[in-house]
């Protein structure tokens, strides 16, 4: 067996989690001290990563943890955006279709001003309460009109 | 036996609006149904221009309910008018009973109809034509 055999023999091994602390310090030599060609240079670089007690971790993690700390900041910031936006919106929305419905209401109701009911003795006189009624009563009125033109035409003739 | 009575009556148009109406809408601005005791409903609408605010008509509904003597005091106030009517028709089909009074200038429109123990009173000044 060749010295290159075994040690592939010992990357399998160590790639099963097989190997033990000798024979991985064998690997990390082997891999540190041999121009391994570009075949094995990946696992040159990971057994060099290995033995200098997997630093590339270390400076992994630290990156992310930069990422992952202002992350949440950044996403803090983005749903504060996102609802003072969706605030923001809502209210003009709602402005909207409050001026718009208040309008139209304060329109219909001016149109009726003057208008009451009394029930029983009750005197009502909030238009808003009471038109329903009053928009009843007037298509009464309308069709009794309709009625009396009718009338007068046939009168006149 | 089913009674039907139509009467037209044509007066002289352009009657003072002083004498038209003036003892049913008496009747109408008292506040003889303005009690609880009256067992009456009275609706006053007001419509407007709605760009103006001009009052474009006014239409006045009276419910009387079991009160003959209010009713009664509506008749004798519709009667009294006929006279000075432009259009006056009178019809009673033995349930119910019912005058239509029309004026001109400005048009109103008042009418009556008793059916059982109620009346409804209706009444309405055009002022301008929608």
């Amino acid at each position: 067996m060749t010295q290159r055999e075994h040690i592939e023999q010992l990357v399998e091994k160590f790639l099963d989690g097989r190997t033990t602390n000798a024979e991985e310090r064998e690997l990390y030599a082997w891999f540190r001290s041999n121009d391994v060609g570009e075949e094995w240079a990946e696992l040159k670089a990971m057994f060099a990563w290995y033995e200098a007690g997997m630093p590339e971790q270390k400076v992994e993690q630290t990156p992310q943890l930069e990422l992952r700390s202002p992350r949440p900041e950044r996403r803090g910031l983005w749903i504060a955006v996102g609802a003072v936006a969706g605030v923001a919106a809502s209210v003009v929305v709602a402005l909207t279709v409050w001026l718009t419905f208040d309008n139209s209401q304060h329109n219909d109701l001016s149109i009726y001003a003057g208008s009451y009911i009394v029930d029983g003795g009750i005197r009502y006189d909030n238009i808003s309460d009471i038109e329903g009624d009053i928009e009843a009563m007037l298509e009464r009125a309308d069709r009794i009109e309709q009625s009396a033109d009718e009338l007068i035409a046939w009168a006149q003739l | 036996m089913k009674r039907l009575i139509i009467l037209f009556m044509f007066c002289v148009m352009g009657m003072s609006e002083g004498f038209a109406q003036q003892h049913i809408d008496a009747l109408l601005r008292g506040d003889l149904y303005n009690n609880k005791k009256s067992n009456t409903t009275f609706r006053m609408a007001v419509k407007r221009d709605p760009v103006t605010g001009e009052v474009i008509k006014k239409v006045s509904e009276l419910v009387v309910r079991d009160n003959k003597a209010l009713m009664k005091k509506f008749i004798e106030a519709f009667k009294a008018e006929q006279a000075g009517v432009d259009v006056w028709q009178e019809q009673d089909n033995g349930n119910v009973y019912d005058v239509t009074a029309i004026w001109s200038k400005p048009k109103r429109i008042y009418k009556f109809r008793i059916s059982g123990s109620v009346m409804v009173i209706s009444t309405q000044v055009i002022y301008k034509e929608e």
